[in-house]
């Protein structure tokens, strides 16, 4: 069965790189978004499975997209994996507290990320 | 080079000679036909009477006191029979419709009185009455102050259009004052002169208050200023077609021309008003003040001596000729206002002048009691020994003056100014507001702020040690808020010796400053603290040092704080950035060098992902070297291979680069051909041109025109480079701080631009290493303009 990926990312070489990582796969269902509005718009009008999200992003930046998406019952399970050039602990502490299920800092490897998600989806279908 | 330099100054000479020769011409003709108007009148008599008709017919309305006709025993009522050796009634014929006659245009005149008496006077052969004469000296002498005031006034500052109006203001003066003399004894001419000047008078005086604040700089070249004058130019204008009829002005215009001058001097006092009140600079209200006081001097006696006895007792105690001489107080008064640079405190200069006077009074009360004793008790003191014990008296006298005096004015000072303040109460509380301040620019602010309200300083400025061991502006205030005397003022404490450092005064380096400070913390040099005289003038006190002593070492330790601060938070800021700005790239290298290990895809594919990988090796080569480049220019160690430069070059090389980065907007090139050479690193140059169009593409919509232009500033010496865009613009929040490490524009529209933040430090520092200098103009939403400018490498 497939799965409703949304990757949201400003930085346009990055963006492109995660939807070719994920493209190979056909399990995934793949949606783009370059700001934070957009990304909640889609992820509020169809319900994803994972949102591969960065944290600074124009118009919302990636905490409080999070924030909204788990606060909201509708979007609450979706699952989020925080996506940060911001290795610092407290920007780490921050986007768990913002409710992210995990966080991959950049750079990552393409294995690395591709496992991640599969981990969080997983973890899912257990819970 | 050198004949192209010479061109714009010739243009502007010439441009200014016309004027000033025009005014020269004007005001002289002015001067000398009011000259005339003197000498012509001296020893002239005048009947000085008016004749007015109301329903009994004509009658005497009025008189001059100076004139032949109260002189020959015409009094008020009287009836004229006979005019000019004809009948009055004949004479009289052609004046019915304005029922008003003036003397001037009577020789001879014989009156019957309500006894029936005749009463006959005529000018011929008799000479000017000793009272005018009296009246015409001390006219001629007040204009001669006006004059000499006014072109005083001029000469001194030539190119200013204040002292030309002022000069004008005194000529003007003069000619309604010669003219007025020259009418009552009928000179051809005069009564035109004489309302002319009279009408615009008030409105040249208006001008001149307009435009006399330091802070109306733009006002004086405004041409729309000149619409002050419509109303006078109207009434002159009514006056020579309907507002005059054989010679003399109807009563209508009369009244006409008295709105107007009351119009004029409303004016003139309002603009006084709004100048005290509401100028910025305390110049300005310095100026108002002592013009106001001078009008005071002149006016107050003339009520006094002439006005108020005139009209109590129906008798002046000095004659109006006289008191007339107190009107000098005006020009000198406003003289010495435009003229000064530095003004008196008017305030100080009367109390010490009271404190002085009493003093004297105490003094010479002392001294007559001791006298009064001595000469009673000791009368067989012969006269030598009365000298003798006169002398030691005096001496006496003196050597208390000092100390009394000094402890008056000290009192004095204490009830007017420090009483306001304790000193360490004033310490605590800046510590304490110290305490709920961290930003560092807000420190700086409040340091300054403070200083300078306490010791009402007329300015200070805070420069800030950087880690270079260069200067940066903390915060200014007052007179040194100009960016030219920060940079005269940087210069100055950079190359500063021991002994004009406080508390030596530092006067003589620069007439506007009065102390240069360090601020020393934990043995290092934190700033320095720059401060001018107080706005009262007043020297500084002992009190006075001592508690700048002491908020100077609050405030190093306070800048020490707030730096420490700064540096940990820039740190923070430094870290996180590198982090950002470097990981992206790297990310997408890493990825895609992954996929092409793991991946066999298409060969465009591969073409595409090996330029992904090439783009943001050079994004990461980019960001190092700008992180480099700000170590660099933080320890000192930027490094600039200046050469002789043709800067269309250099210019054409960075539109290159700039329009193969975006063909999404439109670059308009605006170089003037025949640009000097500069002496500049041509890379590093090149990079901040290149800096300055990539940021106005990033921050402009897609189709907005960019232009680069380039013109030479003959007048400065320089060359100027422009990058002007139509971008959202900057606001007055971000101007200053905008050339400074990390700061990016926090606004909506900016969310998603990417940048460091260094590019424009970088820039400034560069700039500023090559000789030149950066600077921005922008309005919100409109767009910006970067302008940086070169000196010119003389050949």
């Amino acid at each position: 069965m497939t799965k409703k990926m949304l990757i949201v990312e400003d930085e346009e070489d990055i963006l492109e790189l995660l939807s070719t990582i994920f493209s190979f796969s056909k399990e995934y269902k793949i949606l783009l978004a370059r700001d934070g509005e957009e990304a909640l718009n889609i992820a509020q009008k169809d319900i994803q499975d994972i949102i591969i999200l960065d944290i600074q992003l124009p118009k919302m930046d990636g905490y409080e997209l999070c924030q909204t998406i788990k606060s909201d019952p509708t979007t609450a399970n979706t699952k989020v994996l925080m996506l940060t050039g911001l290795a610092q602990d407290y920007n780490l502490q921050k986007a768990l507290e913002a409710g992210a299920n995990a966080y991959i800092t950049k750079p990552f490897s393409a294995r690395a990320i591709v496992e991640k998600v599969e981990e969080l989806l997983n973890s899912n279908k257990s819970g | 080079m050198n004949q192209s330099e010479n061109i714009p100054q010739e243009l502007l000479t010439e441009r200014k000679r016309p004027r000033e020769i025009l005014f020269y011409i004007f005001t002289l003709f002015i001067l000398v036909i009011s000259l005339v108007y003197f000498i012509l009148s001296i020893g002239k008599p005048y009947m000085g009477l008016v004749l007015t008709c109301d329903e009994q017919g004509w009658s005497v309305s009025d008189l001059d006191p100076n004139g032949l006709a109260i002189e020959a025993g015409i009094i008020i009522g009287d009836r004229p029979t006979e005019i000019n050796h004809q009948p009055a009634s004949t004479f009289l014929e052609k004046y019915i419709d304005s029922g008003i006659v003036y003397s001037d245009s009577i020789k001879q005149l014989t009156v019957i009185n309500e006894n029936g008496q005749l009463e006959s006077v005529s000018l011929e052969g008799k000479r000017q009455s000793d009272g005018a004469l009296a009246e015409l000296i001390s006219l001629i002498i007040v204009s001669l102050i006006f004059w000499i005031t006014g072109f005083y006034v001029f000469f001194k500052r030539p190119q200013s259009i204040t002292s030309m109006v002022f000069c004008l203001c005194g000529v003007v003066f003069g000619l309604a004052v010669s003219a007025g003399i020259a009418t009552d004894t009928a000179i051809p001419l005069a009564l035109l002169f004489g309302v002319a000047a009279a009408i615009f008078g008030p409105w040249l005086l208006l001008h001149f208050f307009i435009i006399l604040p330091e802070e109306r700089t733009r006002l004086r070249r405004n041409r729309l200023t000149l619409l002050i004058y419509l109303p006078p130019a109207i009434t002159l204008i009514l006056f020579l077609l309907i507002g005059q009829a054989n010679g003399q002005p109807l009563p209508g215009f009369r009244a006409v021309r008295f709105f107007v001058y009351g119009l004029g001097y409303l004016a003139v006092a309002g603009v006084v008003v709004y100048n005290y009140f509401r100028a910025s600079s305390a110049k300005t209200r310095q100026q108002m003040k002592i013009i106001f006081l001078s009008a005071l001097m002149a006016l107050v006696p003339f009520l006094i001596l002439y006005i108020l006895p005139e009209v109590i007792w129906k008798q002046p105690i000095i004659p109006a000729g006289f008191s007339i001489l107190f009107i000098v107080f005006i020009p000198v008064g406003m003289g010495y206002a435009v003229v000064t640079r530095k003004l008196m405190d008017i305030d100080v200069v009367i109390r010490r002048g009271l404190i002085y006077g009493l003093i004297t009074v105490i003094m010479a009360g002392i001294l007559s009691v001791a006298i009064f004793f001595i000469t009673a008790n000791y009368t067989s003191l012969g006269i030598p020994a009365q000298i003798l014990v006169a002398l030691v008296l005096g001496g006496m006298a003196t050597a208390l003056f000092g100390p009394i005096k000094k402890w008056i004015e000290s009192l004095i000072d204490k009830l007017f100014y420090k009483d306001r303040y304790d000193y360490r109460q004033m310490i605590q509380s800046l510590s304490t507001s110290l305490h709920s301040v961290k930003d560092f620019t807000d420190v700086s602010r409040l340091l300054v702020g403070t200083i300078v309200q306490t010791l009402n300083l007329a300015g200070g400025c805070l420069f800030i040690s950087t880690q270079s061991g260069s200067y940066e502006i903390g915060a200014a205030q007052g007179t040194f808020v100009k960016r030219s005397k920060q940079k005269k003022l940087l210069t100055l404490i950079s190359q500063r010796n021991l002994s004009i450092e406080f508390p030596a005064s530092a006067l003589s380096a620069d007439p506007d400053l009065t102390f240069i400070i360090p601020l020393v913390a934990a043995d290092n040099e934190v700033g320095v603290l720059c401060l001018s005289e107080k706005v009262t003038r007043q020297k500084f006190s002992t009190d006075d040092i001592y508690l700048l002593q002491g908020l100077a070492s609050v405030a190093a330790v306070a800048l020490r704080s707030a730096r420490l601060i700064r540096d940990v938070s820039i740190r923070d800021t430094f870290v996180s950035i590198a982090s950002h700005e470097l990981r992206t790239p790297m990310t997408a290298i890493m990825g895609y060098t992954e996929l092409l290990l793991q991946r066999n895809p298409p060969d465009t594919t591969r073409e595409q992902w090996l330029i992904n990988i090439y783009e943001n090796g050079r994004k990461l080569t980019d960001m190092i070297d700008d992180l480099l480049n700000v170590t660099r220019i933080r320890s000192g160690k930027v490094s600039m291979k200046l050469e002789k430069v043709r800067l269309q070059d250099v210019l054409e090389e960075s539109l290159v680069f700039t329009r193969e980065s975006s063909d999404k907007h439109e670059i308009i090139v605006e170089i003037e051909p025949d640009l000097p050479a500069v002496l500049i690193d041509r890379e590093k140059f090149g990079q901040v041109i290149g800096n300055l169009l990539g940021n106005a593409i990033k921050y402009s919509p897609e189709g907005g025109r960019i232009t680069l232009a380039a013109r030479k500033d003959m007048e400065k010496h320089r060359v100027v480079v422009s990058v002007s865009d139509e971008g959202m613009g900057i606001g007055p929040e971000d101007k200053d701080s905008l050339f400074t490490t990390f700061h990016r524009i926090q606004r909506p529209e900016t969310q998603g631009i990417k940048g460091s933040g260094l590019g424009l430090y970088i820039a400034k520092e560069w700039t500023e290493a090559m000789g030149g200098e950066i600077w921005l103009e922008s309005e919100l939403n409109k767009g910006s303009t970067f302008f940086v400018a070169i000196p010119v490498q003389d050949s």
